[in-house]
């Protein structure tokens, strides 16, 4: 061998024709083995060349955070909305959109003559409503007096009937009694003295039904005469329920006349049928005289029988006169209790003197007003430091009942408002703390809390979001910048984005896997499905299941790496 | 005319012989796509019958660029090879060239029977030792070695056969007279011996090397190793879709094997025109 390598590398060619077959071969040979070295060197270097290089790395426990950002800008949290006296011509504005200012600066004057003027008219109008007020009140007494009138009027006609009622009664029944006294007299002794006592009875009945009439003609008389009252008393006190110069019409005095009438009809009616009764009783009694009478001289046997039919008849006539009585008198009761109630009867709701009061009132309070405001020579002011928002009034032209200066209040503090993308509002809720960064100089605001997040109500892909900012830490009309983050849970499996791969709406991880090859050891590439429970920007929490514990990633490579690839580890 | 047919007929087997060779070539330098249209049917089970051209439409040498310069494993396969095939020729050289000696120059006991022992053995595929090889390889913990092929190999039968022929053509008288000269017999071995068998010797490398540079079945069964494989392993271990990176293995494989010829050529020539003279 040593003598055959000798050959081979003395290689002295001093003619190509007289070298053998033999050693051209052995040089070629020689020469294939040398470019297979090299080959083997240059295909390494290509192949570490053309190698990825990967960077491993294990999945970390850690929270998913979400750092959001939004820039914005600050408003006021308040609003004062400041009116004057309306109908006011305004003689000056002094401020205008936009403008800062304090308390007690001067925003508009108003003209002192017209308010003078209205000054003026206010209090004739004050003049006016205090003599109205005071005749409503009178009238309202008159009313007064007037009810209670009536209510003792009626109470004094309920114990007037009450008593000539009773009195009737006792009139009826005593005569009734009378009568049936006589029959029984006369059935138990029947004599000539017994003819003249039936004739004194007689005699006796006849007058008191006589005066039972009588009594009944007055009753009836007396509530005529109530009647015709009560009918002036209410046309009076309609006349006196009208007001200004008004006077009842003919028909409205008819219309209460009817309906007084209507009222006292029953009573009428129970003492005209009184009356009647009265004086067919007395009527009754006086054809049993006068038949008792002619019957005196009459024969005995038929004449007692006659009497006894007469006694028996005026018995019977002077109980269904007392029957009537009574009947009467509850009737008539009834009626005066009637009178009574309506008598006491609520009247009519009349505020006609409480509105005057109020209104003479209200006019008082604005004639202090339009007082106060000349006062101060016209000026308004404002009422506390703040921004001018809008203003309403125009020189020359009448103040309104509206607003008159709209000024965001500086005392209350402002508000921060942005919109964010519904992708960020996902991850954050009212009360979560944020920091704002506001002004030129991204002052730090800390410990700020959102109070609102609404959807936009023109693009629901956006969200308005507002922080509430203490009174002195911003002006209004800063540009800011709010800064929040928000913490997930914790999960035992994240990884970054950058080490996540997307095909076909799945995600996955390369993993490393060691083969065997002719090269020995080698490490290639495989995907790892994967499920994506939650991501950030840089970091995608994976469900445990998936992916095995103690199992690395490949987190990078230098360069793009497909399933099977070759790599060469590098652990960070 | 008569001297012209035979002419043709020769180049015409020759021809067929060669072609392969010219196929593997040709095959090396079509770009994918014209392999894949020729060869489809084949590689790819598609319709109708493979064909082939004698000279590519689209020649390329992406194949050679692709294997020689960013395939590391056929040159780790290359020089695995070649350790198992130079470890084998020296194997046999220090053991198989002795042993022809001694049976050629040699008398002692048993020597026929020994001598039937290893035509027997030569003739014996290795389908058939192959089990107890794997067991006696494993009892040895060779498995998985390259020394597990070197070995077996270093002895094998027929280099010995080759080369007894060789050293029986060497005539006793000068080794009498070596020994005369006061000659021992290593010196007659090495310095007679040797030198006048140098043909059969060469003759056995060369058929050996053109053995050994092809093993198959040997690495198969007892290499698990990748990494240890020789290139004969390397064109199975290709996917048919990478026909060219095939065709070009192929080639590069067989380029040491026609230099090896090559250069011994002369000695197998040799070695035939001695051993017909003598017969």
């Amino acid at each position: 061998m040593n003598k055959l390598l000798r050959k081979i590398t003395s290689v002295r060619i001093p003619d190509f024709q007289s070298v053998s077959l033999r050693q051209k071969a052995l040089r070629c040979l020689a020469g294939f083995m040398f470019l297979m070295i090299l080959l083997t060197l240059l295909s390494r270097a290509a192949r570490s060349m053309t190698i990825a290089e990967a960077v491993l790395a294990s999945p970390q426990k850690m929270t998913i955070d979400y750092n959001i950002t939004a820039n914005g800008r600050t408003v006021q949290d308040q609003e004062t909305a400041l009116s004057t006296l309306p109908n006011v011509k305004v003689k000056q504005v002094h401020v205008r959109e936009g403008e800062s200012v304090k308390a007690g600066d001067p925003l508009f004057t108003l003209d002192t003559e017209d308010l003078s003027a209205q000054i003026l008219a206010l209090n004739q109008e004050i003049e006016k409503m205090k003599l109205q007020a005071q005749a409503a009140a009178s009238n309202n007494r008159l009313d007064q007096e007037n009810k209670e009138n009536s209510i003792a009027r009626a109470r004094e006609d309920y114990n007037t009937t009450k008593e000539k009622t009773d009195k009737l009664i006792q009139q009826a029944k005593q005569a009734m009694d009378e009568a049936s006294q006589a029959l029984t007299d006369f059935r138990n002794k029947p004599s000539q003295n017994g003819q003249n006592d039936i004739l004194e009875g007689l005699k006796n009945a006849y007058n008191t039904a006589l005066s039972q009439q009588q009594s009944a003609q007055d009753s009836l008389n007396t509530l005529n005469k109530e009647l015709e009252e009560t009918v002036q008393a209410r046309i009076q006190e309609a006349q006196s329920g009208l007001s200004g110069n008004a006077i009842l019409t003919e028909e409205e005095k008819k219309k209460i006349e009817a309906k007084a009438r209507a009222e006292y009809e029953p009573l009428l009616s129970q003492a005209d049928r009184t009356l009647k009764n009265a004086s067919d009783v007395s009527a009754n009694a006086k054809t049993a005289l006068d038949q008792y009478q002619a019957t005196v001289n009459s024969n005995a046997g038929e004449e007692r029988k006659a009497q006894e039919k007469a006694l028996e008849d005026d018995y019977n006539a002077k109980k269904l006169a007392y029957e009537d009585a009574l009947a009467s008198q509850a009737e008539s009761l009834r009626q005066a209790e009637r009178a009574i109630e309506d008598a006491d009867s609520p009247k009519r709701a009349d505020s006609s003197e409480t509105i005057a009061k109020l209104e003479l009132k209200e006019k008082e309070d604005a004639l202090k007003k339009l007082e106060d405001m000349l006062a101060c020579e016209g000026v308004v002011t404002s009422s506390a430091d703040g921004l001018i928002l809008k203003v309403s009034v125009m020189t020359g032209e009448p103040t309104s009942s509206n607003t008159s200066i709209l000024l965001a209040n500086a005392d209350a503090g402002c508000r921060f408002t942005a919109q964010i993308s519904a992708e960020d509002a996902k991850h954050l809720n009212r009360g979560d703390s944020v920091i704002l960064k506001v002004g030129n100089d991204k002052k730090e605001l800390k410990d700020l809390t959102i109070d609102t997040i609404e959807v936009n109500a023109e693009n629901p892909d956006l969200y308005d979001i507002s922080v509430s900012i203490p009174k002195g830490l911003a002006q209004i009309g800063s540009a800011a910048v709010l800064e929040a983050t928000s913490r997930s849970k914790i999960y035992e499996s994240c990884v970054p984005l950058s080490a996540l791969h997307m095909e076909q709406n799945k995600s996955y991880l390369l993993i490393p896997k060691e083969v065997q090859t002719v090269l020995g050891s080698e490490w290639t590439v495989e995907k790892l499905e994967v499920t994506v429970l939650e991501k950030n920007g840089k970091y995608a929490a994976l469900s445990p299941t998936d992916f095995p514990s103690g199992q690395k990633f490949v987190e990078t490579s230098t360069k793009p790496l497909q399933t099977g690839d070759r790599i060469r580890l590098s652990e960070e | 005319m008569k001297k012209i047919l035979p002419l043709l007929f020769c180049f015409l087997l020759a021809g067929i012989a060669c072609y392969p060779i010219l196929f593997l070539l040709t095959g090396s330098l079509m770009a994918d796509t014209e392999l894949s249209s020729l060869l489809g049917p084949v590689l790819k089970g598609s319709k109708g019958y493979a064909s082939f051209r004698l000279l590519p439409m689209m020649p390329t040498l992406k194949h050679y660029a692709g294997l020689l310069l960013d395939s590391p494993e056929f040159f780790v396969m290359f020089w695995n090879s070649v350790k198992l095939t130079a470890g084998i020729l020296a194997g046999q050289v220090l053991v198989g060239i002795p042993a022809a000696w001694g049976f050629a120059k040699y008398r002692f006991p048993l020597k026929k029977a020994v001598f039937t022992l290893y035509i027997l053995l030569m003739m014996m595929p290795f389908q058939v030792t192959m089990l107890s090889n794997y067991l006696v390889l494993d009892r040895l913990h060779l498995l998985n070695t390259h020394a597990g092929i070197i070995l077996p190999a270093a002895f094998s039968t027929f280099p010995v056969f080759i080369m007894y022929r060789f050293f029986c053509g060497v005539p006793g008288s000068i080794l009498e007279a070596a020994q005369i000269d006061g000659a021992g017999p290593l010196q007659i071995f090495l310095h007679i011996g040797l030198p006048l068998g140098s043909a059969g010797v060469v003759s056995a490398v060369v058929l050996s090397f053109l053995e050994y540079w092809n093993l198959i079945e040997q690495p198969l069964t007892f290499l698990q190793d990748k990494r240890l494989w020789p290139l004969s392993l390397y064109l199975p271990n290709i996917s048919l879709d990478r026909a060219g990176i095939a065709f070009t293995a192929s080639v590069t494989a067989l380029f040491p094997a026609v230099l090896i010829f090559l250069s011994g050529q002369d000695y197998l020539e040799q070695g035939i025109i001695a051993s017909a003279i003598k017969e």
